[in-house]
């Protein structure tokens, strides 16, 4: 609301101005606001559309649309359409009209159908399309489908179709006028079905089933009007988001229309078997699955998207008045309607319906192709079995039918339900891999192609998306993510000009990376691996031609994907690289910023790039530095929370950034002043996880926080207090791993949290700390066997030997402890102690040393003295 | 001078003085003799004969108000319910006519919306239409009346700025706006 008078103020504004000024304008007055810059354009654009929408008066079109009849040259009885000479006029409409003709030559005097489109601003197009379409239409001959004969077009150049004619009922009407009971109903359905069949077995697709398209004969044989039609008179039905009101549906009534046809994306099959439920719903009760509320498009694209229609059984239990939605009439629909032309009574049709056929009907009319029965053929041989008592296929919807609802429901089992409709959706896709390497039909591998595309997207960034924070869904994540990659490889090795597919083929690489790997979020622990799908993604892009409609996303996935290789070689510590990647970065952002100076995107990017820099030089020893980068992202953040207070990502990094200025004042010796802001830190995480009690990332973030003060509190040799946030932070953590036992960030963050609590118990005398320390040591110890090669791995058990080392001397120093036992810990002090050593010599050797590490083995090795000159003096 | 007419000049010069009631009991007066008007018209076979909108409501002011009682400021009121009136006979027509499409009657043959090429842009749903429109009479009164005036009234820029004490000028931004925002939503 308050949304749409500042589109209307920029519009009518933006509206005068022509050009280059207008866009100046714009980019100004929506100061990076992409989502209202793009309101206002999508209108500005509608408006140049709709110049001469709604210009005529609505009087004047109704009245052009009932005398059209006398003003245009409409074929009259007796004149010739093509070969065929017209007897009448059968219908006609705003869009052409039907005649009941017959061949001027034919001797039989066969009654055909003509229809005649009008209007058509494309006939050449049309015309191409008929003669290599109706070729495939031609060739149905099924004595239940109305034969298309012929085709052409008129001397004005409008093109029409000639077919059987067909006398005969809408099968609905026919149904309530032969009161035929629900098995006579499912019977001749099923005759409906195996026309349906078989068009599909011939690769034709009907697209627009329904009541009015099935007419019953006098002797109860059913017709199918209009198979294929629907897209060879409109081709760019498919993979178009569907325009109600000048689409292909026009203005009929889309009760048939399947969610991915009103969503406007390519029909399979399955949308004739959804179709046909609809129509075997409203067959069986009398009622139509949907009622809409309103004409306008969306709202019905959304009912028919979202809203899970009732159950036959107990719709027929309604009263509706007005079920089409309808005024100016009075049609009513009640159980009493309903059962006297079907069971007799109404209980008798409840149970009749209750159990099976709620389950057949439903089946076939899910939301989610896939999850559809596979065939028309199948669907009918579900009700041949419930005719004749057999169990059926058909089942009440899953659990993992509805993944994200269910997700929202049931957090905790979240990872076990994904992976069950891994399993069933990844059989769909075997199957459409084979079709298509089976090379059935051009269109229909294309078909598939898309398919196998939407749904390796829909893994991708639909379900991954949504069970992201979830805790313990890290190998449901690797699994979905993985799948999706593995297709999209495979359809990028098919079309490597497809620079959409590319693009979404690096977003796949990146995906994997995080779940391999990034530190940031919860991973497997794989850095190589991580740092590998990084690089693939970085050249992919790189790849990418530079002028493409979507250039500015394409810069910012490029900015970040330089981040994430950055990221990863920073853990590395091969600061020379990270340096460059992020100075990539760095640079890619600070043209975005001085061409869109108000975006927040790329301003908050900006802010990303300094403090990454300041990461790097905090890694490199160079404190001061990474203060002055850090202080630069500050000053472009502060601003963009101010605007935008709640944004979580905002108050995020800005706490975040809090750590890292603590930590780095505390490198420059400011002890008290790093504990302050290292509490303004905390602070700021912990409103951000009360906020969001389900995001683990955000727990995470507090029981770091927590630790990070801890360790400030301990430099400054206040044990207590960093006890007791140790502590705090131990607790928070070890039940996030309890969540997710198999994230390796989550099991080094225990660790940390062990050692730090275990050696602070131990410098206050306390041989518990000993035990603590010990957990500590174990853990990083199965890291480290899982990552034999990695710096960070190696440096964290170095570290921790050293401390452990540390923790049994601290211990052997109490003299109350009889003498055997000290000399016993300070042989475990020297032994922690020269196998870290060690292992600061390895990484030495290897070259991956951190610069502020360059001196930590002389320093043990300088510290085991006291420890054997103690154990010299207890020996005597 | 009949009933209707005085009973309808009296109730359109007390909704102008304030009577908020006056309307109520206005409405449906306007509302039968427009549509009693619009059907002849629709109905009848007018061969090259085209009735304006504006026509049409002004033989039914000429109808049903007594032109000697009422002042400018009513005739501005009387546009504005009729237009408002016009719009419920035009949509409601629209309505039945769609039932008529789907429902089978006589025509075993339907043409069949779904075999349509894109329609030229004058074909408005105008179901759709007024859906979309009372969406946006919630958010912005004034583009409504603006909409209905020109659309169903049949008013032009001038005519409507009139009836509703504006500027032509506004009337014109106001009615490029609505025209953008209601296509958007229509084609949404």
């Amino acid at each position: 609301m308050e949304n749409y008078h500042r589109v209307k103020e920029l519009f009518q504004t933006a509206i005068d101005l022509s050009g280059e000024a207008r866009a100046v304008f714009l980019a100004e007055a929506c100061a990076g606001d992409t989502t209202l810059l793009m309101a206002v354009e999508r209108l500005l654009a509608a408006s140049d559309e709709a110049e001469s929408f709604i210009e005529e008066p609505a009087f004047n079109l109704a009245d052009n649309f009932i005398t059209q009849k006398d003003t245009a040259a409409e074929p009259v009885e007796g004149s010739f359409i093509g070969h065929y000479r017209v007897i009448r006029e059968i219908a006609h409409g705003g869009m052409g009209a039907v005649y009941l003709a017959m061949r001027a030559d034919d001797q039989y005097k066969k009654r055909v159908a003509i229809k005649v489109i009008r209007g058509g601003a494309n006939n050449d197009y049309l015309r191409r399309r008929f003669l290599s379409e109706r070729q495939i239409l031609a060739s149905l001959d099924h004595p239940y489908i109305a034969k298309l004969l012929d085709g052409g077009t008129t001397e004005d150049g409008s093109p029409y179709l000639v077919m059987d004619y067909i006398e005969g009922e809408a099968i609905d009407e026919y149904c309530d006028n032969h009161k035929l009971s629900t098995a006579e109903r499912l019977q001749l359905f099923r005759q409906v079905c195996a026309a349906v069949h078989y068009a599909h077995q011939n690769l034709v697709i009907h697209r627009d089933l329904k009541p009015g398209n099935i007419l019953v004969t006098a002797d109860g044989t059913p017709r199918l009007l209009d198979f294929g039609i629907a897209k060879l008179l409109n081709p760019e039905l498919a993979g178009q988001t569907l325009d109600m009101t000048a689409g292909p549906l026009g203005p009929m009534t889309p009760e048939y229309a399947s969610p991915e046809q009103v969503r406007g994306e390519s029909l399979t099959t399955s949308s004739d078997i959804y179709s046909l439920g609809v129509v075997l719903y409203e067959l069986l009760t009398g009622h139509r699955p949907y009622k809409f509320g309103s004409r306008v498009p969306h709202v019905i694209a959304q009912i028919i998207c979202e809203q899970e229609p009732e159950r036959p059984s107990t719709v027929i239990n309604r009263i509706e008045t007005n079920p089409y939605g309808i005024s100016d009439t009075d049609i009513t629909i009640s159980p009493e309607i309903v059962s006297r032309t079907r069971e007799g009574q109404i209980e008798k049709l409840r149970r009749r319906l209750r159990g099976d056929l709620d389950n057949i009907v439903l089946m076939a009319m899910r939301k989610e192709p896939q999850r559809r029965y596979a065939s028309v053929e199948q669907f009918a041989e579900d009700l041949r079995r419930h005719l004749y008592g057999l169990p059926c296929i058909a089942r009440k919807a899953t659990l993992s039918y509805r993944t994200s609802k269910f997700i929202k429901r049931n957090k905790v089992a979240v990872a076990a339900g994904v992976l069950i409709a891994l399993s069933l959706i990844g059989g769909v896709i075997t199957t459409l891999w084979e079709a298509h390497n089976a090379s059935l039909q051009k269109a229909k591998a294309e078909q598939r192609f898309n398919d196998v595309r939407a749904l390796a997207n829909a893994f991708m960034f639909d379900i991954h998306d949504k069970i992201e924070t979830l805790p313990g869904s890290t190998p449901a994540r690797q699994l979905l993510v993985n799948k999706a990659l593995q297709y999209l490889d495979k359809l990028a090795r098919e079309a490597g000009g497809d620079t959409t597919l590319q693009r979404e083929l690096a977003t796949a690489y990146m995906k994997v990376g995080d779940i391999q790997g990034n530190p940031v979020v919860a991973n497997l622990g794989d850095m190589n691996g991580a740092l590998a799908s990084y690089q693939k993604a970085l050249q992919i892009r790189q790849a990418l031609p530079t002028a493409s409609a979507h250039q500015l996303d394409a810069e910012i996935e490029l900015a970040n994907n330089y981040d994430r290789v950055g990221d990863m070689v920073l853990i590395d510590h091969d600061l020379n690289a990270t340096t460059e990647n992020y100075q990539q970065a760095l640079a890619i952002r600070e043209r975005l910023a001085a061409q869109q100076p108000n975006n927040t995107q790329v301003r908050f990017d900006l802010s990303l790039s300094y403090s990454n820099l300041g990461d790097v030089l905090s890694e490199d020893g160079k404190p001061q530095a990474a203060l002055e980068q850090y202080s630069k992202a500050r000053t472009m953040r502060e601003p963009l929370l101010a605007q935008e207070p709640l944004n979580a990502t905002y108050r995020r990094s800005i706490a975040i950034l809090y750590q890292r200025i603590a930590t780095n004042m505390y490198y420059l010796g400011d002890k008290a002043g790093a504990i302050a802001t290292s509490r303004q830190s905390l602070v700021k995480m912990e409103a951000l996880a009360k906020d969001y009690p389900q995001n683990a990332k955000a727990q995470r973030e507090v029981a770091f926080a927590y630790n990070n003060l801890g360790d400030l509190l301990w430099y400054n040799d206040d044990l207590k207090d960093a006890m007791e946030n140790y502590q705090i932070g131990l607790r928070m953590r070890e039940a996030l791993l309890q969540t997710d036992p198999t994230n390796m960030q989550a099991q080094r963050d225990v660790a940390i949290s062990y050692g730090n609590y275990g050696y602070t118990l131990a410098q206050k005398g306390d041989e518990k700390g000993l035990e603590l320390y010990r957990r500590s040591v174990e853990i990083t110890e199965g890291l480290l066997t899982v990552n034999p090669d990695m710096a960070n791995a190696m440096r964290d058990v170095a570290v921790t030997y050293s401390y452990f080392g540390e923790v049994y001397g601290l211990l052997a120093a109490r003299k109350e402890l009889p003498v055997a036992k000290r000399l016993a810990y300070y042989e475990q002090a020297l032994a922690y102690n020269e196998r870290s050593i060690k292992i600061w010599v390895e990484m030495r050797d290897r070259g991956i040393l951190k610069s502020r590490d360059r001196n930590t083995a002389d320093k043990i090795t300088a510290s085991l003295a006291a420890y054997h000159s103690e154990m010299e003096k207890l020996k005597k | 001078m009949s009933s209707t007419s005085k009973n309808v000049t009296q109730l359109l010069a007390d909704w102008g003085g304030g009577d908020k009631q006056a309307l109520e009991h206005l409405m449906p007066l306007v509302y039968q003799e427009l549509h009693r008007l619009a059907d002849y018209y629709l109905r009848r076979e007018r061969q090259g004969h085209t009735l304006q909108a504006t026509a049409l409501i002004n033989e039914a002011y000429l109808k049903i108000i007594d032109q000697r009682s009422v002042n400018w400021q009513n005739r501005a009121h009387f546009f504005g319910v009729a237009a408002q009136m016009m719009r419920r006979i035009l949509v409601d027509h629209a309505r039945s006519h769609l039932y008529a499409k789907r429902g089978g009657g006589a025509q075993k043959l339907t043409l069949d919306e779904a075999l349509a090429l894109p329609q030229q842009e004058r074909d408005v749903d105008l179901v759709a239409l007024d859906d979309a429109l009372k969406t946006l009479e919630a958010m912005d009164a004034q583009q409504s009346r603006i909409i209905e005036l020109r659309f169903f009234g049949g008013l032009t820029i001038e005519e409507t700025a009139e009836v509703l004490s504006l500027s032509p000028a506004t009337v014109k931004r106001e009615w490029h706006w609505a025209k953008a925002w209601l296509y958007n939503e229509i084609k949404k």
